[in-house]
């Protein structure tokens, strides 16, 4: 049971949001009816969040984003959990904001992690 | 209207659709003969052959080996609209903009280092776009434009971003010379192109032409013309229509081209739950009224003097010059060229020419070449006619130098008589739009019948307002410029397409459409008017 994110286990995360994004053109035509021209497939979007979290867990993600950036190829990402699970797939990585909410010389953290799927 | 099975006409009219499509660009313009139509269990997908493209030689879109850029497209449009009201060649257009994250198509100018980076910046580069719709889990498609990039491509390095536009083969058809001069006397219109079509290297298997109705007697032009400005002409001289399908083939209709089946039945039964829109702009609906019709040609004839024979076609007498430094010199020991200008097209030329060659050139001097006297050393070796020129090659077997001093040629050509001028109005569409005149000048409209017949036709179809529609529709990629379509109860004929493939908007088409089915009923023609019906004789 993980979260799998190029190769590497990252720590799981306090809350996930999976959106699904599809490119779609809505038309309304003179008979009244709505109708859909659907472009592609459905790509998935994850919101992972993280809420105090020590420096090592975001350092291993932040190696991951950090190679997305350099090499600018998308990184493989997998959920093996018994009630949720994410087939292998390939993923945009943005790391937002990291908010050092709790005083003190751990420096944990919270952070946002979005996976766009390609 | 291109054929497609039931299956894709309830995949274009769902509410719910999966729109597909392809985009080839020949970025390298590498030609391949052997490049094949796609064939179902021979071709690959992905592979070098080419979706319902027809194999030819010049001007075709089948010439060259594509790159497959579809994954890259994030919009893909067209369109083709015939030209009204006088017809003539109607040319496509096509543009796309593709996806250059990757930085794929970044030429090396820019510091690109794909394997297009060097191809990328050319211009002309083919490039073909199908589109269709995902029927029963197969991606089906149909051509929809195929053609040549008009420059380089514009490349936006900050919005990783390249667009460029492009117009059918008729642009460079527009822009190709004609290699030899043509005469041609009692010829069909759609005779003349194809010996055109034959001289550029253009295979039967590339064009579909309709015979022409207007038989021209008299047909010259000169090596160096444009081609696609003789076959404006040509087709503009009977209102017909000229253009390349979907699928690169060249089309000439003619003007009763509406009067037979297929093109005078109802294509396609348009619902309102596929349209988006309906527009008409009042002030093109004037705009398109023509109620004073004025067109001109030439009666042209054959040439003869008064006995019958041969006409003099040329005349020149040293005696008649002021300036003696214009007589032309005959080099000594070789070949010298001489051109000869004809005021009017030659048909004919006889044989018999009658020169002198003279030592001097106020011809005081002795003869060394004159007409029959084959022991002088200059010779007349060669005659080259062209329509209005002739290349008149000397030989000159001496070491002296001589001047032409008398030519005289003699002919058939072709002199205008006189001009022809027709003009037609209609009183009632004048009283209420006023004036709206358009004149029309053509040298292949050459009796004075034809021209009435051509002012007569646009004044039918163009004294009342066209009623020109826009109808903007979910897209039916089967449909073709010229098809007959029912919408609302009313016939409409397609006139222009505009397709449009993108995320922001689907897959749309705007239609530009006219009540008006454009059948010239009024005109008796053989194979669709009946005996005792209500169709005029009498038009040539």
């Amino acid at each position: 049971m993980s979260y799998v994110l190029d190769g590497s286990t990252i720590r799981a995360p306090h809350s996930i949001e999976e959106d699904n994004s599809t490119q779609v053109a809505q038309n309304r035509v003179l008979n009244g009816n709505v109708t859909r021209d659907y472009f592609g497939s459905n790509k998935r979007v994850w919101k992972l969040e993280y809420v105090n979290t020590k420096k090592a867990d975001y350092d291993t993600i932040y190696t991951i984003y950090s190679s997305y950036l350099s090499s600018g190829a998308a990184k493989s990402w997998q959920v093996t959990e018994t009630n949720y699970s994410v087939s292998s797939t390939t993923v945009h990585i943005d790391l937002l904001v990291r908010d050092f909410s709790v005083k003190g010389i751990d420096y944990i953290s919270d952070f946002t992690l979005v996976l766009t799927e390609t | 209207m291109q054929s497609v099975n039931a299956a894709f006409t309830a995949e274009a009219k769902d509410r719910t659709r999966l729109p597909k499509h392809a985009l080839n660009v020949s970025w390298k313009k590498a030609t391949n003969t052997a490049n094949r139509t796609f064939t179902i269990g021979v071709s690959a997908i992905g592979g070098s052959d080419l979706i319902d493209l027809e194999a030819s030689g010049f001007g075709s879109p089948s010439d060259y080996r594509y790159d497959d850029e579809s994954d890259y497209a994030t919009r893909l449009e067209w369109e083709r609209q015939l030209s009204l009201p006088l017809g003539g060649i109607s040319k496509a257009g096509g543009e796309f903009a593709l996806d250059n994250n990757s930085q794929r198509f970044t030429p090396d100018y820019m510091g690109g280092s794909s394997a297009l980076f060097t191809a990328v910046g050319l211009p002309r580069r083919p490039f073909v776009i199908n589109a269709g719709f995902k029927v029963n889990g197969v991606d089906t498609m149909l051509p929809q434009f195929s053609g040549l990039t008009a420059k380089p491509p514009s490349i936006d390095i900050s919005n990783r971003v390249l667009s460029t536009y492009g117009f059918d083969f008729l642009d460079f058809l527009s822009s190709k010379k004609v290699e030899s001069t043509g005469v041609f006397t009692g010829v069909t219109t759609d005779y003349v192109m194809e010996q055109l079509f034959l001289d550029a290297g253009i295979t039967t298997s590339q064009y579909d032409f309709e015979q022409g109705a207007n038989t021209i007697p008299f047909v010259y032009f000169e090596s160096g013309d444009s081609m696609g400005g003789i076959i404006d002409e040509l087709v503009q001289a009977e209102l017909g229509h000229f253009f390349q399908d979907e699928e690169g083939i060249y089309h000439f209709w003619n003007r009763y081209h509406w009067n037979v089946s297929p093109y005078n039945q109802i294509q396609h039964i348009l619902m309102t739950s596929q349209v988006i829109n309906q527009e008409i702009n009042p002030q093109e609906r004037l705009d398109s009224i023509i109620n004073s019709v004025q067109v001109r040609g030439d009666y042209l004839q054959k040439y003869y003097d008064a006995t019958g024979s041969y006409a003099t076609v040329y005349y020149y007498d040293v005696s008649d010059l002021d300036n003696l430094s214009e007589v032309p010199l005959i080099h000594p020991s070789g070949n010298t060229e001489i051109w000869i200008e004809f005021d009017d097209p030659i048909l004919e030329l006889d044989p018999q020419i009658n020169w002198f060659v003279n030592t001097m050139r106020d011809n005081e001097g002795d003869y060394i070449g004159s007409v029959g006297l084959p022991a002088l050393p200059v010779q007349l070796a060669k005659v080259d006619l062209f329509s209005k020129t002739a290349k008149l090659t000397f030989s000159n077997s001496s070491g002296d130098s001589g001047y032409l001093t008398y030519l005289e040629m003699f002919g058939r050509l072709v002199d205008t008589i006189s001009s022809i001028s027709v003009t037609r109005t209609d009183s009632a569409s004048m009283t209420a739009y006023e004036e709206r005149s358009i004149t029309v000048e053509n040298r292949f409209i050459q009796n004075t019948q034809w021209a009435e017949l051509i002012a007569d036709y646009i004044l039918q179809f163009n004294a009342q307002p066209l009623d020109i529609q826009k109808l903007t529709i979910r897209a039916l990629p089967q449909l073709q410029m010229g098809d007959l379509i029912s919408y609302g109860g009313r016939e409409l004929r397609i006139l222009g397409i505009r397709g449009s493939f993108q995320a922001s908007s689907g897959f749309i088409q705007e239609l530009l459409v006219s009540p008006s089915n454009f059948s010239a009923n009024d005109f008796f023609t053989i194979g669709v008017s009946t005996i005792g019906g209500e169709d005029t004789l009498g038009s040539s």
